[in-house]
């Protein structure tokens, strides 16, 4: 696929940064007192929001807004920015040019050390430089460099830059991340995991994915001292949850992009802080391709854009529209263009003569991740553009720096093995399925017969009705009930130990064919192993299902994991990637290669978190365990004595309190209510536990269970509806029985007839429909977690999806699938042990 | 193999014989009602009637609170909320009606043949249906919508194969039952082919099940269709999306609380409508459910 655009614009941006007070001091150890600004107390520890992980750790290929903001407090440069972004001395004292612009020496500093303890000197800057410029290297920068032909350290302290031609720009250039000055001795692969620069700060924890810490660097030789003990970057993925943390005083300090964001979270306690940066923003034509090689195409692009309008949209008007130059010193007149105001009437004019008066469709792409802004600035091209029937489609990309094939980032797939997917048919009790609480009609099978009062002679069961696994939710609710109930009235004499006999009343305690008592046994062990030997056919399946799937990701694997960076590569690049991946081997080899792989316990790579995705797996699977436990502990607290209430008198405002419950339980969005709870919460309450690092419930239960709670609720409140209804069901269903009202007469006193009696053999469905809310509740717990920051699996396939590693994505899928289905396959088997009733029929 | 015989005379179907006692339920009537004005504005947004435009940007009216010109104010990006809202509807209503008519129709037919022919073809649907059935829900839906290009169609899709195995079981079962009856044998002994059988005489029994099922499903799906736009692979913008706009609206909700109180409501709204009718269908249609309410 070709792309002919890419999408940011021309100006100056600003960005807001947004303190609160005050500043340093809050939340840390050493300290005292509250001044307000940051000129306190010394000591102590800052934490910052930010919206993600840094992507790397090495500065040469640092693009991201995480990681430069990061980076910048490890590494040095040999130049910098002052507030007022002039250029300034950074590690070089000073600098001049010679001979007709083209020699540029630098002096460094004296006394300069790296975080290790060596000493800086012009090897290191000469090393730097010539790593750079080598294209092996892959650095971002190497472009600013351009018109370095040779460096020279002709002494320790002295830098010699011999330039192809004069460049104005290169000592603003020397000042970005991009360029900072690294050890000799280090290498990139060290590089990845540790830091070692000059700056004030050095890299002292990384958690992935939820929090990055950087610690003063005691050898920091630059007259600044570095105030603060430990920067702590927590990652709380979603900016308004940042605010949230900003308000409730978790986190002290964020840096936004989006003007609109810093906007709202002004006011109170928070404090906004301008600080301008230099950055351009471009709306690029690719010339050479389709539509846009004629000149006429891209005039009629240029007077159907207002760029001022895109500039107050985005970036609400911090900036300025400016013309096609990379330098400040170098501005061309906007007026001095061929529409210097927006004219729609001129654009159909150049359309016409482009021979498309009916408008003409082009393919772009907006680079996400870089600024914030830029997909919002995309949006308003594009209305723009539509206007002046020019269709822009916007495909966001995210900005990929490439890595080098081999390197430790890498995990080398698949191998072959030939097995076939068996999808069996097995038989399942009836009561156990999944399924949304909101799905289901209630099924009516012409023999299914509820609460049997025992005036037949026996019962049949239809082998069609056990290995049915009828509608999801509510139907699978009433059969639950049912079929409860119906066992209930059947086994009426083997009835939990009471000694409450029906009067007059025999029933068989199992059906009618005698000879099933003897079989029952070889039965079970059958039936369990048939059970079992489905599942695995079931999973075969899945994995089978889950690689397919994947596999079928437009444009394939290679181009979607390397976002913008993909349209670079050239054939035979594309090819050493095909087969380092295993890609152009024949599906079915790929397939068991992968599945190889997994079942030894390689579920492949997350390069973005440096970690394997099992390591990964094995952290988030029990949060969100943990999760699904609460949730469900929290559900049943909620719908059971809503349901118990409600079924105390039906038809009656009771009731209907219970009704409305229910339906609010069932209609209300999980995203939006737990939106609406963090909001709430954080924002008047100021209780926002999820702002400060995820605690484990093995590391620190207290704050584990307060951060878990409000997920659990909302999680609990969506499975709570069918809870009550089943609740509420069997209770009236099980009110009704003989046996009941015996125990009544009897004298049972009415708490105990309440619990004992009725909730004790409610307890049946209701166990059983809490069970079938797993699938709902693995599945909430994507939108939940990524709202509440919470680490668990769920994120983790949200943020593999995001980050478009598809290998993680892979795994995780399978990983979840998995759990899920033995969570069945026990909850069934369970079943069995606990209600001897079911091993009986 | 049992002996069969129907609790009533008429079993599942008959839904034109009930369909006046839908209109007598009050909760089926307060669905349909609720129902019918958001499709009314569905409709205006998609026939372009309504006052403001959802897509046009006034970057000069950004974030105002409700007046009498913009009903719900407006966007970040000085879009009128109202007609976004209205469009959003208008999406989601589009996207859940092709994924579940979809699901209806391909689930419906794998299940009768499964339930009707058995053997080996049950075998292999419900293989599938089992594999399809071992994922949760929305995560499939969201891990389908993922790998898919991001346009409506597709969203639906991805939501209409997540429900495909649930409307196979609904049919399978009664299928299963229904095939015993007389009248169903006498007419494959006979001669008529059994294609023509399970659609004339089997499919008109079950379709009270799949009415409610289908109104059932629809509110799953519009939730679904808002899960994965607020996850951001629904719709592509500038699309309007309820999901989505509540996403957008989640950094603003401070300043402009009503970028989120209209798509919000609009969402509950929408779903609580189509689960009150799913309800009042149930009550309506299914004989098993009167006299115990």
């Amino acid at each position: 696929m070709r792309y002919p655009f890419r999408t940011s614009r021309g100006r100056r941006a600003a960005i807001a940064l947004v303190a609160a007070l005050p500043l340093a001091i809050a939340g840390c150890s050493s300290g005292g007192g509250t001044s307000g600004t940051a000129s306190g107390a010394a000591g102590g520890t800052l934490v910052v929001g930010v919206t993600s992980d840094p992507d790397t750790l090495f500065p040469w290929k640092a693009t991201q807004f995480q990681a430069v903001n990061v980076l910048q407090n490890v590494y040095g440069t040999l130049t910098e920015f002052d507030k007022d972004l002039r250029v300034v001395p950074g590690l070089a004292k000073e600098w001049k040019t010679s001979d007709g612009g083209k020699t540029l020496t630098l002096t460094l500093r004296d006394g300069v050390t790296f975080s290790d303890g060596s000493a800086m000197d012009s090897a290191d800057v000469k090393f730097s430089l010539d790593k750079i410029l080598d294209e092996a290297t892959a650095a971002v920068a190497r472009s600013s460099l351009a018109s370095v032909s040779g460096v020279q350290a002709p002494d320790a302290h002295t830098v010699v830059l011999k330039l192809s031609t004069p460049d104005a720009a290169l000592p603003a250039n020397l000042a970005s991340v991009n360029l900072a000055i690294l050890s000799s001795t280090d290498t990139e692969q060290k590089l990845g995991s540790a830091t070692n620069g000059t700056g004030p700060y050095k890299l002292s924890k990384r958690v992935a994915s939820q929090s990055l810490t950087l610690a003063k660097n005691d050898k920091y030789s630059g007259a600044d001292k570095p105030k603060l003990d430990t920067i702590e970057f927590r990652v709380i993925p979603d900016e308004s949850s940042i605010v949230s943390a900003m308000q409730s005083g978790n986190v002290q300090l964020a840096v936004f992009d989006d003007p609109l964001v810093a906007k709202t979270a002004d006011g109170g306690t928070l404090q906004v802080a301008k600080t301008p940066q230099l950055s351009y923003h471009v709306l690029q034509l690719n010339a050479r391709h389709g539509d846009l090689t004629n000149v006429n195409v891209r005039l009629a692009i240029q007077c159907a854009i207002d760029r001022k309008q895109v500039l107050d949209t985005a970036a609400l008007g911090e900036g300025e529209v400016t013309g096609p130059i990379t330098a400040p010193e170098f501005k061309s007149d906007p007026a001095k263009r061929p529409c210097p105001e927006r004219d729609l009437t001129k654009a159909a004019d150049y359309l016409a003569k482009a021979g498309k008066p009916n408008g003409l469709q082009l393919k772009g792409i907006v680079s996400q991740g870089e600024y914030a802004t830029s997909v919002n600035e995309g949006q308003n091209l594009k209305a723009q553009l539509a206007e002046a029937k020019i269709t822009l489609d916007l495909d966001p990309r995210i900005r990929r720096v490439r890595r080098p094939l081999g390197g430790r980032h890498l995990r080398p797939g698949r191998r072959a093995q030939r097995r076939t997917a068996r999808s069996r048919r097995h038989v399942r009790p009836v009561l156990h399925q999944h399924g949304q609480p909101e799905q289901g009609g209630r099924l009516q099978l012409p023999q299914a017969r509820p609460a049997v009062r025992g005036r037949q002679g026996h019962h049949r069961r239809d082998p069609a009705q056990a290995d049915l696994r009828p509608g999801l939710g509510r139907a699978g609710e009433q059969r639950a009930v049912d079929l409860a109930v119906h066992r209930l009235h059947l086994h009426r004499d083997h009835h939990a130990g009471e000694g409450i006999r029906p009067d007059g009343e025999r029933l068989p305690a199992v059906p009618a064919h005698d000879d099933r008592q003897l079989m029952v046994p070889l039965l079970l062990r059958h039936r369990v192993v048939r059970r079992i030997a489905g599942t695995v056919g079931t999973l075969l399946g899945v994995a089978v299902f889950v690689f397919v799937m994947l596999r079928a990701i437009p444009g394939d694997q290679i181009t979607a994991g390397l976002g913008t960076e993909a349209a670079a590569l050239t054939p035979g690049q594309r090819d050493a990637l095909s087969r380092y991946y295993g890609l152009d081997q024949p599906l079915p080899v790929q397939f068991f290669s992968w599945l190889g792989n997994v079942l030894t316990g390689n579920l492949g790579f997350s390069a973005r978190a440096q970690r394997s995705v099992l390591d990964l797996t094995l952290s988030s699977l029990p949060v969100t365990l943990e999760l699904a436990v609460l949730s469900i502990v929290l559900a049943m607290l909620i719908g059971v004595p809503l349901g118990m209430l409600a079924a105390s008198k039906p038809e009656s405002p009771r009731d209907v309190v219970g009704q409305v419950v229910s339906l609010a339980g069932l209609s209300v969005p999980a995203f939006l209510l737990a939106t609406t709870l963090l909001s709430v919460f954080a924002a008047e309450l100021g209780f926002n536990p999820n702002g400060q690092g995820f605690a484990t419930l093995f590391q620190n239960p207290a704050l584990n269970l307060q951060q878990m709670f409000m997920p659990a609720l909302v999680l609990g409140f969506g499975i709570a509806a069918p809870i009550l209804r089943t609740t509420r069901t069997a209770v009236l269903d099980i009110r009704s029985n003989d046996f009941i009202r015996t125990a009544r007469a009897k004298g049972v006193p009415p708490r105990r007839l309440q619990v004992k009696h009725v909730l004790g053999n409610a307890l049946v469905p209701i166990v059983t429909m809490t069970g079938l809310q797993f699938g709902y509740l693995l599945g909430g717990a994507v939108v939940v977690e990524q709202i509440f920051s919470v680490p668990g699996i769920g994120r983790q396939v949200l943020l593999g999806i995001q980050q478009k590693e598809y290998a993680v994505v892979q795994s995780t899928v399978l990983v979840i699938a998995l759990a899920f289905v033995l969570v069945n396959l026990l909850t069934d088997l369970l079943y069995r042990i606990i209600d001897p009733r079911v091993r009986a029929s | 193999m049992t002996d069969l015989t129907p609790a009533t005379g008429i079993p599942a179907g008959a839904v034109r014989q009930r369909a006046p006692r839908i209109l007598r339920s009050p909760t089926a009537v307060t669905g349909l009602v609720v129902l019918a004005v958001l499709l009314v504005l569905a409709l205006l947004s998609a026939f372009g009637l309504l006052p403001h435009d959802a897509i046009t940007q006034e970057p000069t009216a950004r974030l105002q609170s409700p007046s009498g010109d913009h009903l719900l104010g407006t966007d970040q990006f000085g879009r009128d909320i109202f007609a976004r809202v209205a469009a959003g509807v208008a999406n989601s209503a589009l996207i859940a009606v092709v994924a579940v008519a979809f699901a209806t129709v391909v689930g419906t037919l794998a299940g009768l043949v499964a339930g009707f022919y058995r053997g080996a073809s049950d075998g292999l649907i419900g293989g599938v249906t089992n594999v399809l059935l071992a994922f949760p829900p929305l995560l499939l839906a969201l891990s389908l919508a993922s790998v898919l290009d991001r346009n409506w169609f597709t969203v639906a899709v991805a939501i209409a194969i997540v429900y495909v195995p649930i409307f196979i079981r609904v049919t399978r079962g009664p299928v299963l039952s229904l095939r015993e009856i007389e009248y169903v044998k006498a007419a494959v002994s006979t001669g008529q082919s059994r294609w023509m059988v399970m659609i004339r005489h089997v499919l008109p029994n079950i379709t009270s099940i799949i009415v409610i099922q289908v109104a059932l499903s629809l509110s799953w799906a519009v939730l679904t269709e808002a899960s994965l736009s607020f996850l951001g692979l629904g719709t592509p913008p500038p699309a309007p999306s309820l999901g989505s706009m509540i996403l957008d609206a989640r950094t603003l909700v401070y300043v402009a609380p009503w970028t989120m109180i209209g798509p919000g409501v609009a969402i509950v709204l929408f779903v609580v409508g189509l689960n009150l009718l799913g309800d009042g269908l149930r009550d309506a249609l299914d004989p098993r459910s009167r006299g115990r309410r």
